[in-house]
C-alpha cells in the first residue's frame, strides 16, 4: 500500500480529518438528542410513577427512601423543588416542610431543659406521637432530611454525629472535639462521669473539667450529686433514653 | 380531701432534679419547675400550712423509685423561692423557717371567691363572724369552706383594701367579724 506522503498525501489526510470530525459531530448531536428524549421520557415516567405511588411515598418510609435514592441518581431533587410538579402533584416537598417545622418545634420546646441537644431517635419518637398530617411512619432518614432543611434557616440547627447516635443540635454553639468526645462516651445512657472520661481518653484533669464545664455552662447537662457510687454524675438530658423530663409540660 | 393519687410531672423522676444546679440559668428553670409542682402538690392535698420537716419526708421530695431525695436545706431554699415569687409566706411567729403558708390560690383570689358567694346569696351589708364564714353549714360546699384562718384573714384584708369589706375586732381572732359592702 502506498503511504500518503508528499503534498497530495497531506491534503488527503486533512480531508479525512475533516470528514471524521463531521461524522463525529453528527453522531454527538444524535446522541445528545436521543439522550434528551430519553431523559424527558424518564422524567415523565418518574412523574407519573410518583403520582401513581403518591400514597406510598407519603406513608411508607422505606418506599420513600428508595424513591429519593432513585431521584438522586438522575439528578432530580423532589425535596428542593418548592414549586412545579414535585411539590404540587406529589406533595413530597410539603411532607418535609411539615416534618421540618414539627422537628423545629420539638427541638425548641425541649431545649429549655436539654440545652439544645436531642437524640434523633428521641425526636422521631416525639414526632410519631405528634401524629402530623401525612403519616405516623417516620424514619430516621426522614428526620435527618428534615434537619438538613432547617439548616437553611440558619437558626443553628445542625446534626452532630456520635459513634452510634446522631443528635440534633438546635443552639448556635460550636462544639469542640473534646465536647463531642465526652458525649460519645456516654451516648448509651447520657450519664457522664469524669473518672470514665479521664480513663477512656487519658486526658489530664484540667481537660476533663473543661469539657464538662462547657456542657454544664451551656445547659446541655445537669449535675447529680446522689448518683450511685458517690461520684458526681452529669446527665446529658438529650441522650437519656426516653427522657420525658425534657417535656416541660 | 385528696383521695386520688397525685400525678407527678416527668422531671420528678429525673435524678438531677434533686441536686441544686450549679449553673444559674439551669437552676432558675429547676426552681421554676419545683415551685409549680409544690403549689400543685399542696393544692392536691388541700394544704395551707406546710411543715418543713413533714414535707421533706413526703413523696413530693422523696422519690424512692429512683433513690433520690431533696436535702432539707434545699427544701427550705425552694420554699424561700416560692415566697420570693409571692406564692407563699413564712410563719413569722414560728422559730425560723419551719412553717410556710402556701398560696396555691392567692389571698386576693380567695377574697374574690368569698365575695362572689356573698354577692350571690345577697348577704351584702350583713355582718358575719369569721367562724361562720369558714365553718358553718351555710358555706358548706363553697371552695373556701374550712379555709385556714390565717389565709381567710389575708383574703378579707385584700377585700378590705378594695373597699369590699370591713373587719371588726373580736376577743379572739376567730371571733373577728366582717361586714361585706
Amino acid at each position: 500500500m502506498r503511504r500518503g506522503v508528499g503534498v497530495s498525501g497531506l491534503h488527503a489526510q486533512q480531508q479525512h480529518k475533516a470528514a471524521y470530525e463531521q461524522a463525529g459531530a453528527a453522531l454527538n448531536a444524535e446522541l445528545t438528542a436521543s439522550m434528551k428524549v430519553q431523559m424527558e421520557q424518564f422524567q415523565h415516567n418518574l412523574e407519573s410513577f410518583a403520582v401513581k405511588h403518591k400514597k406510598d411515598i407519603q406513608n411508607n418510609a422505606v418506599f420513600r427512601a428508595k424513591f429519593h435514592a432513585m431521584c438522586l441518581t438522575v439528578g432530580v431533587d423532589p425535596l428542593v423543588s418548592s414549586k412545579g410538579v414535585w411539590a404540587s402533584t406529589l406533595g413530597v416537598g410539603d411532607y418535609y416542610y411539615e416534618l421540618a417545622v414539627r422537628t423545629a418545634e420539638i427541638c425548641i420546646t425541649t431545649r429549655v431543659l436539654n440545652g439544645g441537644i436531642l437524640d434523633v431517635e428521641e425526636c422521631r419518637q416525639r414526632l410519631k406521637r405528634k401524629r402530623f398530617t401525612f403519616t405516623e411512619d417516620i424514619s430516621h432518614d426522614d428526620v435527618l432530611r428534615a434537619v438538613e432543611k432547617l439548616k437553611v434557616l440558619q437558626g443553628g440547627f445542625r446534626l452532630v454525629q456520635l459513634d452510634k447516635k446522631t443528635v440534633i443540635q438546635s443552639m448556635p454553639v460550636e462544639l469542640s472535639r473534646d465536647q463531642v468526645t465526652a458525649m460519645q462516651l456516654c451516648e448509651d445512657n447520657g450519664i457522664l462521669l469524669k473518672s470514665k472520661l479521664a480513663s477512656k481518653t487519658g486526658w489530664k484533669k484540667e481537660r476533663v473539667d473543661a469539657a464538662v464545664k462547657f456542657l454544664l455552662d451551656y445547659e446541655m447537662c445537669w449535675l447529680d450529686l446522689q448518683y450511685a457510687g458517690g461520684e458526681p454524675a452529669y446527665w446529658i438530658l438529650g441522650l437519656v433514653k426516653g427522657a420525658a423530663a425534657q417535656d416541660v409540660t | 380531701m385528696a383521695t386520688s393519687a397525685f400525678h407527678f410531672p416527668a422531671f420528678h423522676a429525673f435524678p438531677p432534679s434533686y441536686t441544686r444546679q450549679p449553673v444559674r440559668a439551669t437552676r432558675e428553670k429547676q426552681v421554676s419547675l419545683w415551685c409549680d409542682l409544690m403549689l400543685a402538690f399542696c393544692k392536691h392535698r388541700g394544704d395551707f400550712w406546710v411543715d418543713m420537716a413533714e414535707i421533706t419526708q413526703s413523696e413530693l421530695f422523696v422519690n424512692a423509685a429512683i433513690n433520690r431525695r431533696m436535702k432539707g436545706e434545699d427544701v427550705v431554699f425552694l420554699f424561700d423561692e416560692l415566697v420570693n415569687r409571692g406564692d407563699a409566706q413564712w410563719d413569722v411567729q414560728g422559730a425560723g423557717k419551719t412553717r410556710c403558708l402556701v398560696f396555691w390560690r392567692s389571698p386576693a383570689e380567695w377574697g374574690d371567691l368569698v365575695y362572689t358567694y356573698i354577692d350571690r346569696t345577697g348577704q351584702n351589708n350583713s355582718v358575719m363572724t369569721l367562724y361562720e364564714l369558714r365553718c358553718s353549714d351555710m358555706t358548706k360546699g363553697e371552695p373556701f369552706h374550712n379555709l385556714d384562718l390565717d389565709l381567710m384573714l389575708l383574703a378579707l384584708q385584700s377585700l378590705e383594701l378594695a373597699n369590699k369589706a370591713a373587719i371588726f375586732e373580736g376577743a379572739k381572732s376567730d371571733q373577728l367579724g366582717v361586714k361585706f359592702l
